[in-house]
């Protein structure tokens, strides 16, 4: 890897370049790369998809609420906004003096469990057997505002507003409770005895499993005092029916709640977490579900208090078959892929289907997760000539032979030149548009999603013109050529968009499918390309190709750095500050040293301070 | 006088109407949070298209088809209520046909055309237009941060109605699904956004009971065991929150208390629905779809009949998103792109459409521009494309009129005549991006209170120092809340950004 000493300040990069002087003030929002729900050609002013800006989030809200002028009540919930959310640190991180002791953390909002959580727990409690993944239904948590760097939801700056999602909790609740003592009774509950005893023995272990370990007698009390209630009045079936909904409506369900383990009042320093707490944050991170027995066993036994502790416990996790769930839905987020299924693309493209876009989304979830759950690397991850791929994608990416997911494919061929996950069909395509492809939103996503750097939004208009989107098809030259304008030295475009387009170039052999081209209306693609510094990066060179630019990428250590960094957002699911320093740099080490090994790198993540401790968001709280 | 006894209003009404049952869904007498007699509630309707319009095909001309310029800048607003719809708004007064419904109701004497008003509130594109809409607030892009109209009217009315608001939205597949500016148009006095429903099936569960009936022995199941949960503020779940709020930390017990607070207001509300929907016939049950045009006829159904059954005063139907990605290609084969892609086919300045051709000592314009000249529908591409978007939005619009206004408010009368629908854009000209002559549209007369049967055109503004933007209209679209407030009930003398408040227009105010 290419070691070069990087100097950043925090957020001055962009500061320095006419990028955000000129643009400063009508570039606001936050955007991630490509949208969701299709490709679609949104235009480079577009900026697709993600977050809120910082309205809302991080402005109005606080305990003491907006006081807003209306009387809440009228549209239900409290109408305050949500927990400040600090703007996140960055790359900044791996530079920043640090002295582990003492131990600091960033301050750690209490969030709700995710759609994706929410649909693996009630799998693992054996509740939905048809998979029917009700909280796919569910009102959408909000993309993390990094800066427009790192992509993911989360519930932690955004509060609940107006009762649709208690309205979905409830009817999921119902449905599920319904079904599983309709059909599933026997599944569930295993004494026979349909009597009080029984029922104890099921809120037990329903309760306790649902409820990461924690029922305390207070709880199950009053579970118990439920079933009794409505088993009088109906029967045994129908009092579990009214558990099995109160354990899924219940906030020790829907909740991530933290304390940690000294609740000192007025304690605004970090503490570890308690070993169930830990056990919680570890299954969230690696398998998006409930702990185990045999990871609540380790807890409640004294065996998950070390850092070492908790790696061990990670490298057991991420060898069951449950680590897919996590591992799946990082790179749905890191890549932006969450939505490939439902990506259109003009019908010129007769090859496109939506059993291949649905393949090719397969395809990159499993090539994440094999690479992690079998051993592999970083670089390896960027650079391989393997796959996975179906008979669909082979006649796709016009390879021979059938082959299947559960084995690696080489898929990079003389006419089909590939490298690793980035040049997949899945991140090709989401990043384009529907006839063409786009160098803006490939760019973006490499300059975001693997240099962990960010480019503001566009301005709504320049010199009072608003920005056109970019062409829908272009009849001759390349796309290539067509963006060059938004590039040339004298194009007020090219202040941000050299940044983006020239990196994107690099991606031009494949279209707006993803599949390999040579040439556009006759004329021959150019791939050639060039990184220019935003002031902080490691790779200010030019590259030749594809294959130039992926080497270099894959030999970064800024790429290295970030992607830990993705990783640690990922696990944390907040804004990431200067507290989380020592713990960024310990994590990127431990990478490093095991030549960028991804399970390594998922259990230095775990065994963090930042990952270990909580701060709480505020002093002045008393938290038991 | 006019009768006050059910039975008799609702035989009359089906004589007229010549009505099947579904018109009046009220089987069994009124609900208890009704309207006193002799009155009728008044009910609003936000409506959402996106990516603005074809602008000259958009409003009306007047009698003799000639364009109504804009009045000089200072004048009042010119009112005509002799006017033609153009191509875009023909089917409020042709008529149309949504999903194998077939109407040739004229409604244009329920229309309100009011041509155009400035959202000076949106200093941005797309996202800032989509945050300023029901907000009034100004937006760059960012999200508001406070409540939006629908909001407010419903706090500060208080009514009692099963839910003080009702939102749905209209999805495709093809949709953005991220909680973000461009996805949401309401917001709450924290300036959290309110998620809508965008699924009629979950919209017809929610709004009317799961069609349960009570059985004779007893309650049933459900309602038995939710009582038990949250029933009156002390069931099962407020009690958990109150025995884990003194483990939390501040912030962490305000998501809480978020919590807490929607369950008991949920509980209030599953409650009032249960007992509207023993006197309200609900909407046929529909198979879920994919859909988008399926979609909106189900949402549209379920929301007239939510008004009709007195479900709520204050509604909104949000129709795809910002920048909207939709494909319609039900409309035609040459529909092959996207709405948002099509919506730049155009024009990238009023300038385009309306040059000035003679200018002040001030270098302000001094001539007053036809923008809406048939010539300047000469400057759209995909202009096929873009108007037959325009105008199945349009229809689907007037699809919601007819069926209010064929449906008896509860007291009587049409529902439409008791209601506004606000119908609005993120954006004024989709390849413009901008906001100063945003086309509005309203439909019903909220009980008198509004003079419907006209167009209103509002003069320039040329003090904006912009002499290229010949057309920036002098109204603030704030005003045009404002006028909301008022016909609601809530009066506001000011809403969003105070200084662009200058109070309702009394141009269609009786």
């Amino acid at each position: 890897m290419v070691r070069r000493t990087i100097h950043r300040g925090k957020g001055q990069a962009l500061r320095a370049l006419g990028c955000a002087t000129l643009f400063a003030g009508a570039c606001v929002g936050n955007v991630t790369s490509s949208g969701t729900g299709g490709s679609g050609s949104g235009g480079s002013h577009q900026g697709t998809g993600a977050s809120a800006g910082s309205g809302g989030l991080s402005g109005s809200g606080g305990v003491s609420g907006s006081g807003g002028s209306a009387a809440a009540s009228g549209s239900g919930g409290s109408g305050g906004g949500g927990p400040a959310q600090p703007a996140p640190s960055g790359l900044a991180l791996f530079d920043e003096s640090c002295s582990p002791s003492p131990v600091t953390v960033g301050g750690s909002p209490v969030r709700r469990i995710s759609r994706v959580e929410y649909n693996n727990m009630v799998r693992d409690l054996g509740l939905d057997p048809s998979g029917s993944q009700p909280a796919n239904q569910f009102v959408a948590e909000q993309k993390i505002d990094t800066g427009r760097a790192g992509n993911f939801n989360t519930n932690s700056y955004a509060p609940i507003s107006g009762t649709l999602i208690n309205q979905q909790y409830l009817q999921a609740a119902e449905t599920l409770a319904a079904a599983a003592v309709g059909s599933n009774l026997g599944a569930l509950v295993t004494c026979t005895t349909k009597d009080a005893a029984c029922a104890q023995q099921f809120i037990a272990s329903f309760a306790g499993r649902a409820f990461r370990g924690v029922l305390d007698s207070d709880e199950s009390a009053a579970l118990l005092s439920l079933y009794t209630t409505v088993s009088a009045q109906f029967d045994f079936a129908t009092g579990i029916q009214a558990i099995i909904e109160s354990v899924l409506t219940s906030p020790r369900f829907l909740f991530v709640r933290e304390c940690g383990q000294t609740g000192a009042a007025g304690a605004a320093t970090a503490s570890p977490l308690t070993p169930l707490e830990l056990a919680t944050r570890l299954s969230l991170f690696l398998w998006r579900s409930l702990p185990d027995q045999t990871l609540i066993d380790a807890a409640n036994n004294g065996k998950l208090v070390t850092a070492s502790d908790v790696a061990t416990q990670a490298a057991r996790m991420l060898a069951d078959s449950k680590a897919s769930g996590g591992l799946q839905d990082f790179a749905n987020q890191w890549l932006d892929i969450e939505n490939m299924d439902a990506v259109t693309k003009d019908t010129q493209f007769t090859k496109w289907t939506t059993s291949v876009a649905h393949d090719l989304h397969t395809e990159t979830l499993t090539t994440f997760t094999e690479a992690v759950t079998g051993n592999s690397d970083f670089k390896t991850l960027l650079t391989s000539p393997q796959s996975y791929i179906n008979g669909n994608l082979a006649s796709f990416y016009g390879v021979g032979g059938n082959p299947s997911f559960d084995k690696p494919t080489t898929v990079a061929t003389a006419t089909n030149p590939r490298m690793g996950i980035l040049t997949q069909g899945s991140v090709l395509s989401t990043h384009a548009h529907t006839s063409l492809p786009s160098p803006t939103k490939r760019g973006r996503m490499i300059r975001q999603q693997i240099l962990c750097e960010e480019v503001p939004n566009p301005p709504a208009a320049v010199g009072g013109v608003p920005i056109p989107p970019p062409p829908a098809t272009i009849t001759s030259g390349t796309t290539r050529g067509a963006y060059l304008q938004h590039v040339a030295a004298n194009s007020t475009c090219a202040g941000c968009h050299q940044f983006m387009d020239w990196i994107g170039f690099g991606f031009d052999n494949y279209d707006a499918t993803g599949a390999y081209i040579t040439s556009e209306n006759g004329a021959a693609v150019d791939s050639s390309g060039q990184f220019y510094s935003m002031g902080t990066n490691d790779l200010t060179g030019t590259f030749a190709g594809t294959t130039d630019m992926i080497q270099q990428l894959a030999g970064s250590e800024q790429v290295g750095q970030c992607f830990a960094l993705e990783e640690l957002r990922y696990a944390l699911l907040r804004s990431e500050t200067d507290a989380d320093a020592c713990a960024a740099q310990q994590i990127y080490q431990s990478f490093s040293t095991s030549g960028f090994n991804l399970q390594q790198l998922l259990i230095a993540v775990a065994s963090s301070t930042s990952f270990r401790y909580r701060t709480p968001v505020s002093a002045g709280a008393t938290c038991q | 006088m006019k009768t006050h006894k059910v039975q008799l209003e609702r035989r009359r009404f089906l004589q007229l109407a010549g009505a099947s049952a579904l018109t009046y869904p009220f089987l069994r007498g009124l609900p208890t949070f009704a309207a006193a007699a002799g009155t009728s509630p008044t009910y609003m309707v936000l409506l959402f298209t996106p990516c603005g319009c074809v602008r000259p095909a958009w409003g009306a001309t007047d009698a003799n088809g000639k364009d109504v310029l804009p009045p000089a800048y200072g004048s009042a607003p010119t009112v005509n209520t002799a006017f033609t719809f153009r191509d875009t708004l023909q089917p409020f007064a042709k008529g149309g046909t949504v999903g194998g419904t077939t109407w040739t109701t004229n409604l244009q004497s329920k229309v309100i055309v009011l041509d155009g008003l400035n959202n000076k509130a949106a200093q941005g594109s797309h996202e800032a237009g989509m945050a300023s809409l029901w907000t009034g607030q100004i937006s760059t892009g960012s999200q508001a941060t406070s409540i939006s109209i629908d909001q407010q009217i419903a706090a500060q009315l208080k009514v009692g109605t099963p839910f003080p608001t009702i939102q749905l939205m209209v999805r495709s597949p093809q949709d953005f699904t991220d909680r973000e500016v461009k996805t949401r148009m309401l917001y709450n006095a924290g300036g959290v956004f309110i998620d809508p429903i965008d699924n009629p099936t979950a919209a017809r569960q929610t709004l009317f009971g799961s069609g349960m009936t009570a059985s004779t022995s007893g309650p049933d199941k459900t309602t038995f065991i939710r009582k038990q949960l949250f029933g009156g503020g002390k069931g099962q779940l407020n009690s958990e929150l109150t025995a884990l709020m003194p483990r939390l930390c501040n912030e962490d017990r305000a998501q809480l208390q978020a919590l807490q607070d929607s369950w008991n207001s949920l509980d209030t509300q599953l409650t009032a629905a249960a007992t509207a929907a023993q006197n309200c016939k609900a909407p046929d049950a529909a198979v879920a779809t994919t859909d988008f045009p399926t979609n909106a006829k189900l949402q549209m159904d379920i929301l007239a009949l939510a008004l009709a059954c007195d479900l709520t005063r204050v509604a909104s139907i949000q129709f795809s998103t910002s920048t909207s990605q939709v494909t319609h290609s039900w409309l035609g084969s040459n529909q092959t792109d996207i709405h948002h892609n099509y919506s730049h086919n155009g024009p990238t300045s009023m300038y385009a459409l309306a040059p000035c051709t003679m200018y002040n000592s001030m270098g302000q314009c001094a001539s007053v521009p036809d923008m809406y000249s048939a010539s300047n529908l000469n400057l759209y591409q995909n202009l096929a494309q873009q108007k037959a978007i325009d105008n199945w939005y349009a229809t689907q619009v007037a699809y919601l009129a007819q069926k209010l206004n064929a449906l008896s408010g509860v007291n009587g009368g049409s529902l439409l005549d008791q209601s506004v629908i606000c119908w609005g854009n993120e954006l004024d000209m989709g390849a413009a991006h901008n906001h100063d002559d945003t086309p509005f549209l309203l439909i019903g007369g909220a009980n008198g209170q509004l003079k419907t049967g006209r167009m209103v055109t509002f003069p320039l503004d040329l003090t904006d120092g912009n002499e290229m933007l010949a057309a920036t209209k002098d109204r603030s679209h704030n005003d045009l809340l404002l006028t909301l407030a008022q016909v609601m009930g809530t009066p506001l003398s000011q809403f969003g950004e105070a200084t662009y408040c200058t109070g309702p227009i009394a141009e269609i105010l009786s």
